[in-house]
């Protein structure tokens, strides 16, 4: 991993600026801001409240090609009724938003021309969690294996510093009754009282359920759909694919 | 057919105390539940007799509205003379209910909660469909001709019964006893789509059935009118249906337009409805509210007709209507 993914100052567009910047002091709160080595923010975050070690980039972020986006919505229904299923908020982590500037690919174009324009968008799985450090509990978390940022909503108190944080957005008009939306993409639950973010459906076997159940990626599989790549696939969390996702 | 209990209900709440056991179903009439069971299509282990609750088939005036009972048959509402002469276009729609044998034998409640007619939850080896409890859609890329042009997600299965879009244009409310007791929900609330549930239809529990439909002072004796687009025009089930209320005339005070066939739950196409507030039934505005019926459809495979099919049939019943 180059240092230039992961020092702090490369804040990416959108987050937070002003008198307090995201900066690596408040990323690494504790101990570890005395070594101050690049070296070391690259592969540790740690916080007093809670000392969390992990690799600084998530193995795994959901990708999404909008040129191979239908808007079936089986991502978004698939990830709210799953967190739901295992006692989590039910809020859709991942939205498809209307963009009337994709093109479909070519195949899904002949056969449904009226199914263009869609862009799921989710969690970005910042390569620097810019969530996570004004967490003041043990609510935002870092899985030490796989390196995905997940919020435990058994700690969660709902203070809302994580969606303060949170560098993206969606923004624009929903795929679903073409209702606007405008919020971070860690969102308030007021069912639940707290917040929620694509943990990448951690704990379930088999991984993302939006990745296992988009009709695209299931026609791709099969040779249906000629593509090199799924509609929505499994990349590691570096800078460029942070620039590249919606 | 797998063996499953039979178990005749006396009352209301008897029969909420029976549909709590594990798949017990609810039954009256008969004619979807029973296609649903030979074909195995959701796991059944009981099912609780609704007929033998007494009372519960009345067609009646009451405190200005019109109130029906969950048990009346399909059949009764079609010739009643009050349902004609208050609300024609549950009167239209009961007469284009399937055949004359399912509507002699059908109830009100149960068409309103009817399991979806789309052919891959029917087709036996489609285990893996959503509503079959598995986590996929073959309509999406598959062949969509029955299939929703609105607000499909994820399942684009579409509601199927035709009562239930002339009560949404009515702005009818139905009554709903469970192990809480009895609620009241308005038909386009009582409807829910698969962004919020696909395992089911409606937001009926299982130990929760309908009772009563209340159809509102304020719709009774205005115009309204159901038609429906069916390729067995007798019989089948509608490809694409449209009921409407008009409030008002010459000019309009207020209209209701509710679309079936083509979304998992009655459509209410609210855009035509807003356009034809304060406006008379010009042939020019007939037009333009046929097709604001239609924005916002986002058409399948091979359900691109529906989008002109609801544009039709919201100018064919204006233009009835106007007379």
């Amino acid at each position: 991993m180059a240092d230039s993914e992961n020092t702090p100052q490369d804040a990416p567009p959108g987050a937070p600026q002003g008198d307090e910047p995201l900066s690596r002091r408040r990323l690494v709160v504790g101990g570890i801001a005395a070594v101050g080595a690049a070296a070391v923010a690259a592969t540790a975050f740690s916080r007093a409240a809670n000392a969390v070690t992990a690799q600084e980039i998530s193995d795994r972020v959901v990708s999404a090609d909008p040129s191979l986006c239908v808007g079936c919505l089986a991502c978004e229904v698939n990830c709210s009724t799953w967190h739901a299923s295992v006692g989590r908020s039910a809020v859709a982590r991942i939205r498809i938003l209307t963009d009337n500037t994709v093109k479909l690919n070519t195949q899904l174009a002949a056969s449904l021309p009226k199914r263009a324009g869609f862009t799921p968008q989710t969690c970005k799985q910042c390569y620097t969690p810019w969530c996570l450090p004004n967490c003041p509990t043990e609510g935002l978390q870092i899985d030490p294996q796989t390196g995905d940022r997940f919020i435990d909503e058994t700690q969660c108190i709902a203070c809302g510093k994580c969606e303060v944080d949170c560098p993206v957005e969606f923004k624009g008009t929903l795929a679903y009754k073409a209702q606007a939306i405008s919020s971070k993409r860690v969102m308030y639950d007021s069912v639940k009282n707290v917040y929620a973010k694509c943990d990448l459906c951690i704990g379930r076997e088999g991984g993302p359920i939006c990745v296992e159940r988009c009709p695209v990626n299931a026609a791709i599989k099969a040779g249906y759909i000629k593509s090199d790549h799924l509609a929505l696939d499994l990349k590691p969390s570096t800078e460029a694919q942070w620039k590249q996702l919606a | 057919m797998k063996r499953f209990e039979h178990l005749n209900a006396g009352s209301v709440d008897e029969a909420v105390k029976l549909l709590s056991a594990q798949n017990a179903r609810a039954i009256a009439g008969g004619t979807d539940l029973l296609g649903v069971m030979k074909d195995q299509l959701l796991p059944t282990d009981r099912v609780v007799n609704l007929k033998t609750i007494p009372g519960l088939d009345y067609i009646k005036e009451e405190s200005g509205e019109l109130r029906i009972g969950a048990l009346a048959k399909i059949a009764d509402i079609a010739a009643s003379g009050v349902v004609a002469q208050k609300a024609p276009a549950l009167t239209n729609a009961a007469l284009l209910v399937a055949s004359p044998q399912i509507r002699n034998m059908g109830t009100l409640g149960g068409n309103l909660a009817q399991k979806v007619r789309c052919w891959y939850f029917r087709d036996v080896d489609r285990a893996d469909c959503y509503k079959r409890g598995g986590g996929f859609c073959y309509a999406v890329l598959g062949a969509s001709d029955l299939h929703a042009i609105f607000d499909g997600a994820a399942c684009f299965a579409v509601q199927p019964s035709d009562t239930a879009t002339a009560l949404s244009a009515l702005g009818a409310s139905i009554v709903v006893a469970g192990p809480g007791g009895q609620k009241t929900v308005g038909v386009d609330d009582f409807f829910i789509g698969p962004h919020t549930d696909y395992t089911r239809e409606t937001v009926l529990a299982q130990d929760e059935i309908i009772t009563e439909v209340r159809i509102p002072a304020s719709a009774l004796g205005q115009p309204s009118l159901f038609i429906k687009a069916a390729p067995r025009k007798s019989i089948d089930f509608a490809r694409g249906s449209v009921a409407v209320l008009l409030v008002g005339s010459p000019l309009i005070q207020s209209a209701r337009i509710s679309l079936g066939g083509v979304a998992p739950t009655p459509h209410r196409a609210t855009e035509a409805e807003s356009y034809l507030a304060g406006k008379r039934l010009t042939a020019d505005v007939i037009g333009q509210a046929g097709t604001l019926a239609a924005n916002g459809a986002q058409p399948l495979a091979s359900n691109d007709y529906k989008v002109q099919l609801v544009q039709g049939l919201v100018r064919s019943a204006l233009t009835r209507l106007a007379g």
